[in-house]
């Protein structure tokens, strides 16, 4: 009797295979051990595993001329490439954990959002100037929206070969803000300006407000950037049901059940687009490289731009870290603002500000992923 | 026309286009022809840029002038 089927399958495994394992455990290991995005990178790991196993059964494959269907390979066809309904979806589930409230309070800190979106624009100079196509450099550019959901979205819309790629680096430095923020805000503060202090006045927001809010979001981003309509629309929807107050239930649903069913499917979804011979490659290393760039652009340009804003209003000026907060990362970047601020002196409370410039920062960084499609499409 | 003008014209070359030119075994050619295609995708990124942060900050302020209206409104009728 012939028992080589036995190891078959063993010796058809490669080395681009075994590098994948290796990736694959390292992104479970840091979910697990280190707690980086343990919802995302714990099942793209595992991900990263199962469809690399040779003639993986959640790939489609064809053997013997018997065409097999690979469940994970299924879910990435509908939920992502045909539809991008996952990414989209998931946007509910965040709009309705937002609170909004602290930014309403204090308007001014929109802006900050939207200069900290600085680095998507700039990475995608660099990445062309490495000598990628437009359209791959501008989904490797959105890995500095610091929102992991938007850059699946941008990368499949645009067709880019490094979705794989793209989703590892942008979910691992959204966990690594901890550590990105703090050196990249260093090289452009000073401990005295890290110091300064902001007074929190606070104040309630009327309801009325709170529901016209995500209704005029939607309209002004959709008027001027139409291809953002998905992805805002939906973060708003989210953050409406949330606010309206007669759909509780709904709110907490969105939250948690709707966030965690499509986070998780999300995560080993993903995994379809981390095939060896798709991701052991240099670029992989580059975009990992451009992803960190486009992080610590976001941060200084923040910080850059709220200095400049402190000129002209020199009676009611903002603390240059919290610009840096101005990026998706929410509530990672708030929390490091914070931290620094006490470094510098031990009473010096920047959380509430930091929170209104991250909030302000996922507007920003979704309207961004539809400005970049926007351009493509137009 | 000289051929100086047909290139300004020409649309960027893909990487297929590229390949191709090098099989010409031409080196500068396929250097002029990389080089183009790089500076137009260059001035796409610039352009990417600036509608881009225009764009950003557009809706953001026009947000944030409607917020700051709603407010003094809620205040007024306090």
């Amino acid at each position: 009797m012939d028992f080589s089927f036995l190891w078959e399958n063993l010796t058809a495994i490669t080395w681009q295979q075994l590098v994948m394992y290796i990736v694959g455990a390292v992104l479970i290991w840091l979910a697990i051990e280190k707690g980086f995005e343990p919802a995302l990178l714990m099942p793209m790991g595992f991900g990263a595993i199962l469809v690399n196993l040779p003639l993986s059964g959640v790939m489609d494959q064809v053997q013997n001329g018997i065409a097999t269907h690979g469940i994970v390979q299924w879910l990435f066809e509908v939920g992502i490439e045909a539809s991008e309904a996952l990414p989209i979806l998931l946007f509910i589930g965040i709009g309705a954990m937002i609170d909004f409230g602290p930014l309403l309070t204090n308007p001014k800190l929109f802006l900050c959002g939207a200069a900290a979106q600085a680095g998507i624009f700039l990475t995608i100079i660099i990445a062309v100037l490495l000598g990628f196509d437009m359209k791959d450099a501008a989904s490797i550019g959105i890995i500095g929206a610091a929102d992991g959901p938007t850059s699946i979205l941008v990368s499949q819309v645009l067709g880019s070969n490094y979705i794989g790629a793209i989703a590892v680096a942008a979910y691992s430095y959204m966990a690594l803000v901890p550590v990105v923020q703090p050196f990249a805000i260093k090289l452009v503060t000073t401990k005295k300006e890290r110091g300064m202090r902001m007074p929190y006045k606070g104040g309630s927001v009327s309801r009325r407000t709170r529901i016209l809010f995500p209704i005029i979001v939607t309209v002004i981003a959709g008027l001027v950037a139409p291809a953002s309509v998905a992805l805002v629309g939906f973060l708003m929807f989210g953050n409406l049901i949330r606010e309206c107050g007669v759909l509780e239930t709904m709110s907490k649903t969105a939250q948690n059940e709707l966030a965690n069913l499509i986070t998780l499917l999300l995560g080993i979804t993903i995994a379809a687009s981390m095939k060896a011979e798709e991701f052991v490659r240099v670029e992989t290393l580059l975009i990992m490289g451009l992803g960190l760039v486009a992080f610590v652009l976001d941060s200084v340009v923040g910080v850059l731009f709220v200095k400049v804003l402190n000129i002209f209003t020199p009676k009611n000026k903002i603390n240059p870290m919290v610009g840096a907060a101005g990026i998706s990362a929410f509530p990672m970047s708030s929390r490091v603002i914070e931290k620094l601020g006490q470094e510098a002196d031990s009473q010096n409370h920047l959380l509430m500000h930091a929170i209104a410039a991250n909030v302000s920062g996922q507007i920003a960084s979704v309207v961004a992923g539809g400005v970049v499609l926007q351009y493509f499409m137009g | 026309m000289n051929n100086e003008n047909v290139l300004l014209i020409a649309p960027a070359p893909t990487p297929d286009e590229v390949a191709g030119v090098i099989g010409g075994a031409d080196g500068p050619t396929a250097i002029l022809t990389a080089e183009v295609g790089m500076s137009e995708n260059l001035s796409g990124a610039v352009q990417i840029l600036g509608q881009g942060m225009a764009s950003i900050f557009v809706v953001l302020g026009v947000i944030a002038l409607v917020v700051a209206v709603l407010k003094k409104l809620d205040n007024r009728k306090k």
